[in-house]
């Protein structure tokens, strides 16, 4: 492929030096950005689709299926407006897909879905 | 446009590549789908970065290398992929239309007890749609079915 650099290690003039394996396994290998209602996205990498499975209910599946079911996805929303506290949480993945769900929890209710905006990350070794 | 020759190109680096090159391509197809009867409909969303990728053509791996790896994922035994390899090396497929594309999706990313059998029940288990054909607020979300009305 055109532009292709191969290095083991990166150097700074003055902060010292870094193995390229850092970046290679550092770097997040899925990551997607998720409006309101999980009915579309804004923008990703390395995401073939979304599921909208109901409310608050989402399932994202990858392109480049992860090594094995033990990556890392990170999970977030946005607050803004919100009356209560509203949690961005992974419910199961695969190699090839996450499933989440954006929830809260109040005094008289136990894990309450609602939609949300959400943000996936996911780390881990490649297939 | 041109794409580069990526036979035996990491699909990482396909993806890369796509993602600085191509525009992303925002689908107005959906696929709703039952799986199961307790449950409400789930609808597919295209990803459009993806969809250029399908679109351009030479970038995605053929749809039976998933369906390899999912075998692989099936067995009790299963701890990591050692076939990871078919997505890399196999020839990448050709450019799609933008429906031949959904259809590929569909074998990818629904479940193949849904896709396989979608007209076998009373009624269609899957349908594609434009988004435009989905109710237009989520008050009732979960209540979501796919209507009667398509059995015929």
């Amino acid at each position: 492929m055109a532009g292709k650099i191969i290095a083991d290690t990166l150097e700074h003039s003055t902060a010292g030096s870094v193995t390229t394996d850092y970046v290679v396994n550092g770097s997040a290998k899925a990551w997607i950005d998720i409006p309101l209602g999980a009915a579309s996205i804004n923008d990703s990498f390395n995401v073939s689709s979304l599921d909208d499975d109901g409310t608050g209910d989402f399932g994202v599946n990858v392109t480049n299926s992860f090594g094995n079911a033990f990556h890392v996805p990170t999970a977030s929303n946005s607050n803004a407006s919100s009356t209560v506290l509203v949690n961005c949480v992974v419910d199961s993945k695969t190699t090839s897909a996450i499933e989440a769900s954006t929830i809260y929890v109040s005094s008289t209710a136990n894990r309450t879905f609602i939609d949300r905006d959400a943000h996936i990350t996911s780390h881990g070794d490649l297939a | 446009m041109q794409i580069p020759d990526f036979k035996g190109t990491h699909l990482w680096d396909r993806l890369c590549w796509a993602k600085e090159n191509l525009e992303p391509y925002q689908s107005d197809y959906r696929v709703v789908y039952e799986d199961s009867i307790d449950e409400c409909a789930k609808i597919l969303v295209p990803d459009p970065n993806w969809m250029a990728c399908a679109l351009q053509g030479g970038i995605l791996p053929p749809v039976w290398v998933y369906h390899e790896l999912a075998k692989d994922e099936a067995q009790p035994d299963f701890k990591k992929h050692t076939r990871g390899y078919l997505l890399h090396e196999t020839q990448p497929i050709e450019a799609m239309t933008e429906e031949e594309a959904i259809e590929y999706l569909i074998m990818k990313d629904v479940p193949q007890s849904v896709w396989q059998t979608w007209d076998e029940g009373n009624r269609p288990k899957m349908v594609i749609c434009k988004k435009e054909q989905l109710p237009q607020t989520r008050t009732w979300r979960n209540a979501w079915r796919i209507s009667d009305k398509l059995a015929a």
